[in-house]
């Protein structure tokens, strides 16, 4: 019982922050500085969402240019950049990072 | 709903799939870690089913093994899930011709896997509804069969030790950015946002790093790049 709670208030919290601006933005009218602004967003995220992941894998702050984790990223964000193939550079950069794995430390 | 101009339910699905198979890899993960933290395999499918966030039910799970209370963990999916506000902004939008209620059942299917696909990955050309749908639809089924599956088989297993698996992750979204940059406009982003996102990682912490990158970057450049128009202008 305590668990269901858990589950619907965590659902409901979360589809708030899907929800809120996912409606309200559709009906408001934007100029071309909001439009550069919001056309910018995805890409920012994103690039916070891996950043911290690949630079610093152990979360303890510190930054090794030769861990596994940045060097199959870095191959991952050229490659992809070079044949725009989502699939063949996703496994080809698991490939590098297994390989790299063996010999770098975490 | 199979849009002849292949933008449909079943391309939004088929489209997804290759990151559909990264999703099944962490899902597998956690329907296991869901187990092993004290969950029946119920209980573990009934979160996937209803939360359908991965980064908030990982954190869940030392967290509800431990024992913390309900607001706790509430309060922690508000704020991990916080950046889906920023998304929130671009699903709009992209979908601004629809109806409220369309938008508001699109609301439930958006996670950074869907997001990036239709705002930065190869979705961005063909979204529609049904394909959005298509690829929401594929990424929820994954992440709940994957539960099951990792809950149902692997769960007497003890898989903390699968450091790897991070990888996998960042691996489909290291590609989604890498295959969305046209020109030096986008390179700049990068570096911007990848910079400060290490800043505020490392003093601020947790998931801030996503909601002030995601505000602070796109407002400064913007401000920049209308500066620099106004000066060629003159």
């Amino acid at each position: 019982m305590d668990l269901v709670l858990i589950f619907l208030g965590m659902t409901a919290v979360t589809y708030l922050t899907r929800s809120l601006f996912t409606v309200m933005v559709a009906r408001v009218r934007t100029g071309p500085f909001t439009e550069s602004v919001l056309s910018t967003i995805p890409l920012a995220t994103l690039t916070a969402l891996i950043t911290p992941g690949l630079l610093n894998p152990g979360g303890d702050g510190v930054v090794i240019l030769t861990n596994p984790f940045l060097l199959a990223g870095v191959y991952i964000l050229v490659f992809s950049f070079l044949t725009r193939n989502l699939l063949l550079s996703v496994l080809t950069g698991i490939g590098l990072f297994m390989l790299l794995s063996q010999f770098l430390p975490l | 709903m199979t849009g002849k101009n292949g933008s449909g339910l079943w391309q939004g699905m088929v489209d997804f799939s290759p990151v559909a198979l990264v999703i099944s890899s962490y899902a597998i993960i956690f329907g296991a870690l869901a187990v092993s933290s004290g969950l029946s395999v119920a209980e573990s499918c009934l979160m996937s089913l209803t939360v359908f966030a991965g980064a908030s039910q990982f954190i869940a799970l030392p967290m509800i093994r431990d024992g913390s209370a309900t607001w706790t963990l509430i309060l922690m999916a508000l704020v991990v899930n916080m950046r889906h506000l920023l998304y929130g902004l671009n699903i709009g939008r992209i979908f601004k011709d629809e109806s409220k209620g369309t938008l508001m059942a699109l609301s439930f299917g958006i996670v950074d896997e869907t997001y990036a696909f239709i705002t930065v990955g190869p979705g961005r050309k063909k979204a529609s509804v049904p394909y959005f749908l298509g690829t929401v639809l594929c990424a929820y089924l994954t992440w709940n069969l994957g539960t099951l599956a990792g809950a149902a088989v692997f769960g007497w297993l003890n898989t903390g030790q699968i450091k790897g698996m991070d990888f996998a992750m960042l691996a489909v979204f290291a590609a989604m950015v890498g295959s969305s940059i046209k020109g030096k406009d986008d390179w700049l982003v990068l570096i911007c946002a990848g910079t400060l996102s290490m800043i505020v990682h490392s003093t601020v912490g947790g998931y801030w790093h996503l909601i002030v990158t995601g505000i602070a970057v796109p407002v400064a450049l913007s401000i920049m790049w209308k500066a620099g128009r106004e000066t060629v202008q003159q």
